[in-house]
């Protein structure tokens, strides 16, 4: 198609035009990202090597001061008098020291067995009871153990830069530059090396709860960390990919086939949720939005007031009351029941295809009030001459909407579109809380017709003690998500063009 | 001319006529997302002890029994203050690490810069309690379980992760305000403060609002750090502790409703004054063209 | 900007700060103990606590209540033992879970004779997987029997005798307009009917409490006229439907809408006092299948108050836990919730009373709870679950799933849980 035959579209026409060309060029993207990784890998590769080469420039060209910096942190930027710079480094080693000797050594000790003995039980007669003594626990050993890594890795950092700073100060002291004062450094740290100082505190908490737990779990994924190997009673072991191989119906187990057919049965359905709940918030938020803002209709903050309140009412309120309320034999059945206008309950939450009907509905009345109040304001941000304009041209209300309001509206809103259906991929609360993921059947195990890969991940884990699977599931899940919204963020226009309001 | 006349009239009768649809479906959106509220505020007033599979709504007995019982007989107000704590401490910090956090992804520019965007875009899709085992045992060698302090830092470690609107507003104050300044001698860290923070009295109130409010609604973190404490209960895990136990639950539903609308009231005061804000850093940070 | 990093800084003090005061607590010389137990009975312990420090004035108690749920007691316990309480109920079907997971001290010594003493065999046999023999390691004191279902119904509606069969109790409520509220949708009330037909099930664990094999006939023809017999309540328009829990019924007595109820002590409080002298309570009803007519079965249980391995003062945790199911408390527990009691003593006092002779007298035809198939509860359920919806008949037509093939399939599930670890 050339550009003539695209501009000749309607701007739904455009729009699924785009929709639709993004689809066809996945693959050749997805193949693009994954023929770029060598290159990459090659980039990676040569960073280290630069490592290493410099390095070996410290030590050769180095004089004494900062070849004794290689093993005493910041001994030469203490021999040159930046005491600040190097009194941090040298406290810093300190602390990895202390942090080796007495606590991350015992656990990467251990990390290749994941422990011994677990327990031992014994009888105290001066007690009159049994007494336990715990050892080993292996949930603990790998975590700390991860821990202890990600510090050694900040160490080598630290050590590095540790090294460049006293051969950089060596070299600025033989050509007769001044060396920075503290001050100067304190300095810094508002100016060119501010990202540094806002983003400290920020990435060590992300660093901690988020990136070390998320190594955490993909290095359960290779255990056989289950309800027969809970810690601190028993130990668990590291069983390669057998996890992978279950889950994708190769297991010995009976019930792996149940298994992988569930897994399938719950990715279909997330699918579909996550589309639905996206596109139905989206297109009747617009609508509402639209409504209330039209010219001549009064109340405005009244109306938008009203919506407003779902959001403001904490969800798992208003979600369980709703649980209650849509029950079998519930207030809304009872009701209904009562004044003739049925004959049976409706099942809303426990039959496959009305559930599944019931919490996108829900949904609905949760989400809406937000898109609306998102639509509200790019609404009143379409320049009001381009109204007028078309009136000007005798332009109906519908096709002034179809030709202005809503390509405007797409075109703006695509990053939001795209967080909503990574969020709705992941939405915990309405189906936990409404459904529970049921109703269950027989042919799922350990799932409902309602789950989503998120909140069958929580019944594997809380619920069935199941977590080497449930890694796995967790991994597959990630990939397939992060791989697909990396690729539409960064398509998106909102990103590409960052820097335009700069 | 008359002709003229009589076709304008006819246009005004029908965008008459387009008010009156549109208000009807205003008022039947209404009262669709109010009928629930209605149900929760009308419940909690009911005097007899009969929960929610009744065929009827209207209590037989208004009473404030649920209220007296709830404020008398049950931990609530302690779970209230406990989610009060958590909840001002979440606030405080969240905002302060998601604006430092925008700001330096923003308007600064180093070399990690759009790596740093990308992972930290890529590890908000990870399911995150599945975490939930590592980030407890994490707590627990700092002694921070069974501990608000332990909850507030759950809750605000990860903050960072959530740059994406404010970072999205602050690219929409133009640059050229932060050049005016760097000629007239203003370090980055002045220009933060004095320039761009007091532009973005919206984004703050949005950021605001979100983190005052998701300790209210969490329940995951807040049962599993909490566990079996019941004094250190936030108000999500305490109010679904009464209906876990179903003997319980005939009892306390209309306590629960009670409950509800208590927790309710505030937040949605605070969200209606507010709302303007809301909607102004909502759509100055999420969207732009 | 100054202002709010100084406030961050003092954030961060006062989190270091707290961080000190915490880990430097603990001076005090009392022993700290905590009991986690239904929420229902959350006062009673809190009294019981200080029944137990006057009875011990020699040390000084601290004694804190937390809120976990006998039959969730795996799931709130495994997620951290060490955390765990130092003393907590369970129901006896959490007891393998919970040996799995390491959750249960072992009892002993001058302890486990009382228990033996006082309780009913089998009551102290249902905290152990091998009583009675060489390897006999008991893990609970017993403190309820009542973890058991039977009948309650409305005197008004239905008849003495027609509470003993069930065509007799499905047809005064369906005269009468009422409901029979019986949780069809619940593995333990639907498990009952299988026994009843000579459904059976054994399971064999390892030294580490993994299931070895599971044997079970649910699927045989006895397991189809199980279904058939279901059916003819779930058909019956007095059927309540599904997701019936103790709040149902409760509120179903309550408005006058429900006239049967299957459930258990629990309830009987509350239904007492609504229904007055029309109170009935009995066994459950027979019900007859073809020629067939059979006494209905049900699942028989206790509750038992487990010692946490992990407790730091363990011998002061059996104290309270042997403390906390003595004969009194189980009086207490009796006066203030009608739970059951297992101490032999007390049961003969109160063997009168007629909700607790409708108990006994179920469980004469119960089947014991100890060890069930791990997979066992969800595909149960969802069987129940397809013949209340009516998706199933005996051979198959109409649209219908044939009563055998499902079976087949929920049986295959149950069995599948043996080499799944």
């Amino acid at each position: 198609m050339d550009d003539l035959e695209y501009l000749k579209k309607s701007p739904w026409g455009r729009f699924w035009f785009k929709f639709a060309a993004f689809f066809k060029s996945l693959p050749g993207k997805l193949k693009a990202f994954f023929k770029a990784i060598p290159k990459q890998l090659k980039k990676l590769w040569l960073a280290f090597a630069g490592i290493f080469i410099n390095i070996g420039r410290a030590a050769k060209y180095g004089d004494w001061k900062t070849r004794m910096s290689f093993g005493v942190m910041g001994f030469g930027l203490i021999a040159r008098k930046q005491f600040l710079r190097g009194v941090i480094y040298l406290l810093f080693e300190l602390l990895f020291i202390l942090y080796m000797v007495f606590f991350g050594w015992k656990y990467l000790a251990k990390m290749g067995s994941l422990g011994e003995i677990a327990r031992v039980e014994e009888w105290d007669d001066a007690l009159g009871a049994f007494t336990y003594k715990f050892y080993d626990n292996s949930l603990l050993i790998l975590l700390y153990s991860l821990l202890t890594i990600f510090i050694m890795v900040a160490f080598l950092y630290v050590w590095y830069q540790n090294v460049q700073g006293n051969l950089l100060s060596q070299q600025l002291v033989e050509v007769h530059r001044k060396l920075a004062t503290a001050k100067d450094d304190l300095h810094s740290y508002a100016n060119e090396n501010y990202h540094k100082s806002l983003l400290a505190i920020p990435m060590f908490g992300l660093v901690v709860f988020t990136i070390l737990p998320i190594f955490f779990m993909v290095f359960i994924a290779f255990t056989n960390y289950d309800k027969a190997h809970m810690p601190p009673n028993e130990l668990f072991a590291w069983s390669g990919v057998d996890n992978f191989v279950t889950l994708l119906g190769g297991g010995v187990s009976a019930n792996s086939k149940v298994f992988a057919y569930t897994f399938r049965e719950v990715l279909l359905w997330t699918i579909v949720w996550a589309f639905f709940a996206t596109f139905t918030n989206y297109v009747l938020g617009m609508v509402v939005a639209i409504l209330i803002n039209k010219k001549g209709v009064k109340f405005k903050k009244l109306w938008r007031t009203i919506l407003v309140i779902t959001i403001a009412v904490p969800q798992f309120v208003s979600l369980m009351f709703m649980s209650q309320l849509l029950a079998d034999q519930g207030l809304v059945n009872n009701l209904m029941l009562k004044w003739g206008w049925i004959n049976k309950a409706i099942p809303f939450l426990t039959d496959g295809t009305v559930a599944k009907i019931t919490v996108i509905i829900v949904n609905m009345w949760v989400g809406i009030p937000y898109s609306m109040l998102i639509c509200t304001g790019i609404l009143m941000n379409i320049p009001a001459d381009l109204y007028e304009s078309a009136r000007m041209d005798g332009v109906g209300p519908v096709r002034a909407y179809l030709k202005i309001t809503l390509p405007y509206m797409l075109h703006v809103t695509t990053p939001y579109l795209i967080t909503q259906f990574i969020g709705n991929l992941n939405n915990f609360n309405v189906i936990f809380l409404l459904t529970g993921g049921n109703p269950s059947s027989l042919d799922m195990q350990y799932a409902g017709k309602t789950d989503l890969l998120i909140t069958w991940l929580y019944k594997l884990t809380v619920s069935e003690s199941q977590y080497g699977i449930a890694s796995v599931i967790g991994i597959f899940t990630f990939v397939i998500v992060a791989v697909l919204s990396l690729i539409l963020y960064n398509r998106s226009k909102s990103v590409q063009n960052e820097e335009e309001f700069m | 001319m008359i002709e003229v006349k009589k076709k304008y009239r006819s246009k005004k009768a029908a965008e008459r006529i387009s008010l009156v649809v549109i208000y009807a479906i205003l008022i039947a959106i209404s009262v669709v997302w109010l009928i629930p509220f209605f149900m929760l505020i009308v419940l909690s007033f009911r005097g007899e002890q009969v929960g929610m599979s009744s065929d009827y709504l209207l209590p037989k007995q208004w009473s404030f029994n649920n209220y007296i019982k709830l404020f008398t007989q049950t931990k609530f107000l302690r779970w209230y203050a406990n989610t009060m704590i958590v909840s001002v401490a979440v606030t405080i910090v969240q905002t302060i690490i998601v604006l430092m956090t925008s700001y330096a992804l923003s308007r600064l520019r180093f070399k990690m810069r759009k790596p740093l965007m990308n992972i930290m875009l890529i590890l908000g899709m990870f399911p995150g309690f599945l975490s939930m085992t590592a980030v407890y045992f994490v707590l627990k060698e700092i002694n921070l379980t069974q501990n608000l302090l332990g909850l507030i830092l759950v809750f605000t470690a990860s903050s960072a992760m959530q740059y994406y609107i404010c970072k999205g507003f602050f690219d929409t104050i133009p640059k050229s305000l932060d050049e005016a300044a760097r000629i007239d001698g203003a370090n980055r860290h002045q220009i933060f403060v004095k320039i761009i923070l007091p532009l973005a009295k919206p984004i703050i109130i949005y950021t605001i609002l979100t983190a005052f409010i998701a300790p209210w609604g969490e329940f995951m973190f807040s049962s599993f750090i909490m566990l079996g404490d019941p004094d250190k209960f936030t108000v999500a895990v305490g109010m679904k502790s009464w209906l876990d136990n179903s003997t319980l639950a005939s009892e306390y539903f209309t306590v629960f409703c009670a409950a509800a609308v208590v927790v309710s009231i505030p937040i949605t005061a605070l969200f209606i004054w507010l709302q303007k804000y809301y909607v102004e850093g909502v759509t100055g940070g999420s969207v732009k063209g | 900007m100054k202002k709010r990093l100084a406030s961050l800084f003092v954030c961060v003090a006062l989190a270091v700060g707290a961080l000190a005061g915490l880990t430097a607590c603990g001076g005090d010389d009392s022993i700290e103990l905590t009991v986690w137990g239904s929420a229902a009975q959350e006062q009673t312990f809190m009294e019981m606590a200080e029944q137990f420090k006057a009875a011990n004035p020699d040390k000084k108690y601290k004694i804190k209540f937390g809120i976990g749920e006998e039959d969730m007691a795996y799931s709130n316990v495994s997620k951290d033992v060490d955390a765990a309480a130092d003393v907590y109920c369970y129901s006896n079907d959490q007891l393998v879970p919970l040996l799995r997971v390491g959750a249960l001290a072992r009892i002993g010594g001058g302890y486990l004779d009382t228990i033996k003493a006082d309780n009913s065999e089998e009551s102290v046999k249902s905290g152990s997987l091998a009583y009675g023999t060489a390897d006999e390691k008991v893990y609970g004191y017993p403190f309820a029997s009542d973890n058991g279902y039977f009948m309650f119904y409305n005197k008004g509606i239905v008849s003495d005798e027609q509470a003993k069969t069930l065509e007799g109790v499905i047809k005064a409520c369906e005269d009468g307009n009422k409901k029979i509220g019986w949780a069809i949708d619940v593995p333990w009330y639907t498990a009952g009917w299988f026994f009843a037909f000579g459904g059976t099930y054994s399971v064999a664990y390892d030294d580490k409490y993994v299931e070895t094999s599971i044997d079970i006939d649910f699927d045989n023809e006895n397991g189809i006229k199980a279904s058939k017999a279901i059916a003819k309540l779930t058909q019956s328009k007095a059927f309540a439907g599904k997701g019936t829990d103790n709040n149902i019924i409760a509120t179903g007595f309550t408005t006058g809408q429900m006239a049967v109820a299957v459930t258990g002590t629990w309830s009987a409080q509350h239904i007492k006092e609504v229904l007055g002298e029309n109170y009935g309570v009995c066994k459950l009803p027979t019900v007859t299948v073809g020629e067939e007519t059979v006494q209905l079965s049900s699942f028989r249980g206790y509750k038992l108050i487990g010692v946490n391995p992990h407790s730091k003062n363990i011998a002061e945790a059996h104290k309270l836990a042997a403390f906390l199911s003595s004969e009194n408390m189980q009086k207490v527990r009796f006066e203030k919730h009608m739970v059951g009691p297992t101490n032999k003593a007390f049961a003969q006092q109160i063997s009168e009373d007629e909700t607790f002779a409708a108990l006994n007298a179920q469980n004469e035809f119960a089947v014991e709870q100890t060890s069930v198939p791990s997979n066992f509860w969800e595909p149960l359920k969802n069987y129940g679950l397809n013949i209340i919806d009516d998706l199933l008949n005996e051979d198959g037509t109409g649209g219908r799933i044939a009563y055998g093939e499902q079976l087949t399939k929920m049986v295959q599930l149950i069995k599948g849980s043996v080499s799944a670890s």
